[in-house]
């Protein structure tokens, strides 16, 4: 399922006084197998642009195709279609452990798989639910009659995630997944949805602030400035210009800053991520 | 003597299986910025919460500038010396009105009027936010309104600053504005605790205590942590960016030591491929 925005607009409060423009003409292709980078200071329109994802804010004006689905159309067939591809494009909240509400782990992961499969046997949700909260890593016979609430942070997050990859999306998208937890919690969650992506959802959409995390995770990114998308490309192209980035209000990786700083000296030209940058400018240190 | 002194000091919340901190003891001094940092549940804000007298330690003493905060009486002088400014900034808002909500603080302790005044001065122009001063809370942006937050702490004219993850839910913009602020208000005198998960913010303390199920692991320098690879596994923390890139570089047997900001890092590699 590839994700294709034409001159996507929208505004908060049409019509009235306070109308708020937040997306401005955005045209946008997501191909099917991304792992795909959203970034963009607070306010700069990638949550409206991700919400309109899995049609939680209805198409104003433009186009958005996702697979063969098109939102824009607004007639019953797509109003029918929408719980389609609610299932097909999973959505997974800034702190989505707030969310969680049910008495057992069980039941909140299970609760998305019963809305989705209304005529399922109980034997095919226990399948689903078992499979998601493996694949989180947490082990499904020690946590099932938990309450969610009695877990670590970090574990709270990986049952929220569940309960949205139950459901076996085609299309994960996570708003800033890492937010709040700690290194050793990040680094876990970055290996999950990596595995996640090769197994489970053939695409993956992330919304993050740090740009050190989409140069080394991302293998694509877009970035978002004041409802725009103002740039598009892999982590190489994006941040090879690095007065947009700034302009942005966003800070460039580490390696895109030590590249620029030591241009007058050499070039480096490195993919941004931290191995390839540390072996390309040893090979300059001993060549010289 | 100590802004904060902290005696064997160990805490239990109710119901809860362990201790949340154990027999911990430790100092801070005056005008110090020190980063508290761990693993989640590791005791951090447990921590916070005692020094400011939110909880009372189960055994132990806590001191702030010399009072108990078991000693019920001193309690009052106690959260006025000691300010939070905890993670979400949408749960910090009390009024509508940026003036109004930093005029809270100080209303509630019953500051006269004419000193109220000035204390909204005051605290509005040392946390940068002025030019909001009569606009809507709600209308700010994230960063914009933890240093709001600040500002209704620094009304009570606290000597002590607690940030509590207070940057964790900001984009990069946000977070430097906070921590700008935090660093002039530091520069002037105020001793500054900050709980955080950010490697990059530890870095320009003038030391870090790092937490581990409740108990100090480790009490010194940001450059001593980062040097010690065995307390950074065992507490589970990362090395900043700039050291991590400074290790790959060290595999690929170019040793730049171990710089913790990409200044010291480019520095360092700018000294490398001149004099070669």
């Amino acid at each position: 399922m590839d994700v294709i925005a034409k001159e996507l607009t929208y505004h908060y409060n049409k019509g009235a006084k306070f109308a708020v423009l937040a997306l401005d003409n955005v045209s946008i292709s997501i191909a099917e197998g991304e792992f795909f980078g959203v970034i963009g200071h607070t306010g700069s329109g990638k949550s409206t642009f991700i919400q309109h994802l899995n049609a939680l804010i209805p198409v104003e004006s433009g186009s958005l195709v996702i697979g063969g689905y098109d939102l824009s159309i607004r007639d019953k067939k797509t109003k029918k279609s929408l719980p389609e591809v609610r299932k097909k494009v999973g959505m997974v909240f800034q702190y989505p452990e707030y969310q969680l509400f049910a008495e057992t782990v069980y039941d909140d992961v299970a609760f998305g798989v019963k809305n989705f499969n209304k005529s399922a046997d109980k034997s095919i949700i226990d399948q689903k639910v078992r499979k998601a909260i493996e694949i989180v890593g947490l082990d499904y016979d020690a946590v099932k009659d938990e309450s969610p609430f009695s877990l670590s942070g970090g574990q709270k997050r990986r049952v929220a995630i569940a309960g949205v990859i139950a459901v076996e999306p085609e299309i994960l998208v996570l708003d800033e997944p890492c937010a709040g937890l700690d290194p050793q919690g990040k680094t876990a969650l970055w290996k999950l949805l990596h595995e996640i992506h090769s197994t489970t959802a053939k695409t993956v959409i992330i919304v993050s602030h740090d740009m050190n995390d989409v140069a080394e995770q991302c293998t694509k990114a877009a970035m978002f400035d004041g409802g725009k998308m103002v740039a598009v490309g892999t982590p190489k192209e994006l941040f090879s210009d690095a007065e947009l980035i700034e302009r942005a209000g966003l800070e460039v990786p580490v390696t895109c800053y030590l590249t620029n700083k030591l241009k007058g000296l050499c070039e480096i030209d490195s993919d941004f991520k931290a191995d390839d940058f540390a072996r390309k400018t040893a090979e300059k240190i001993r060549n010289q | 003597m100590f802004a904060v002194k902290l005696e064997n000091v160990t805490f239990k919340y109710e119901g809860a299986k362990r201790v949340a901190v154990e027999n911990v003891s430790l100092t801070i001094n005056e005008g110090e910025f020190v980063a508290v940092i761990g693993a989640n549940a590791s005791g951090k804000s447990t921590l916070a919460k005692l020094i400011n007298g939110l909880i009372a330690p189960l055994s132990g003493k806590v001191e702030v500038f010399g009072a108990d905060t078991s000693d019920s009486s001193k309690l009052f002088e106690i959260r006025k010396s000691c300010g939070i400014v905890f993670q979400n900034p949408d749960n910090q808002m009390v009024a509508s009105i940026v003036e109004d909500d930093v005029a809270f603080g100080p209303e509630n302790i019953g500051v006269e009027r004419e000193e109220i005044g000035r204390r909204i001065d005051f605290a509005l122009k040392a946390s940068g936010t002025e030019a909001f001063r009569s606009q809507m809370a709600s209308r700010l942006s994230g960063g914009q309104k933890q240093r709001v937050a600040i500002a209704g702490v620094l009304a009570i004219k606290p000597k002590i600053l607690i940030l509590d993850e207070s940057t964790s839910m900001l984009d990069p913009r946000g977070r430097r504005e906070v921590m700008d602020v935090v660093r002039s208000l530091n520069k002037e005198k105020m001793t500054v605790i900050v709980i955080t998960h950010y490697m990059d913010e530890v870095v320009d303390c003038d030391r870090a205590i790092v937490l581990k199920s409740g108990n100090v692991l480790f009490n010194g320098t940001p450059k001593q942590l980062f040097q010690s690879d065995e307390v950074i596994k065992k507490a589970g923390l990362e090395l900043p960016v700039p050291t991590k890139i400074a290790l790959k570089l060290k595999e690929n047997g170019v040793d730049v030591g171990l710089p913790l900001t990409k200044e010291e890092l480019e520095e360092r590699l700018w000294t490398l491929l001149q004099k070669n």
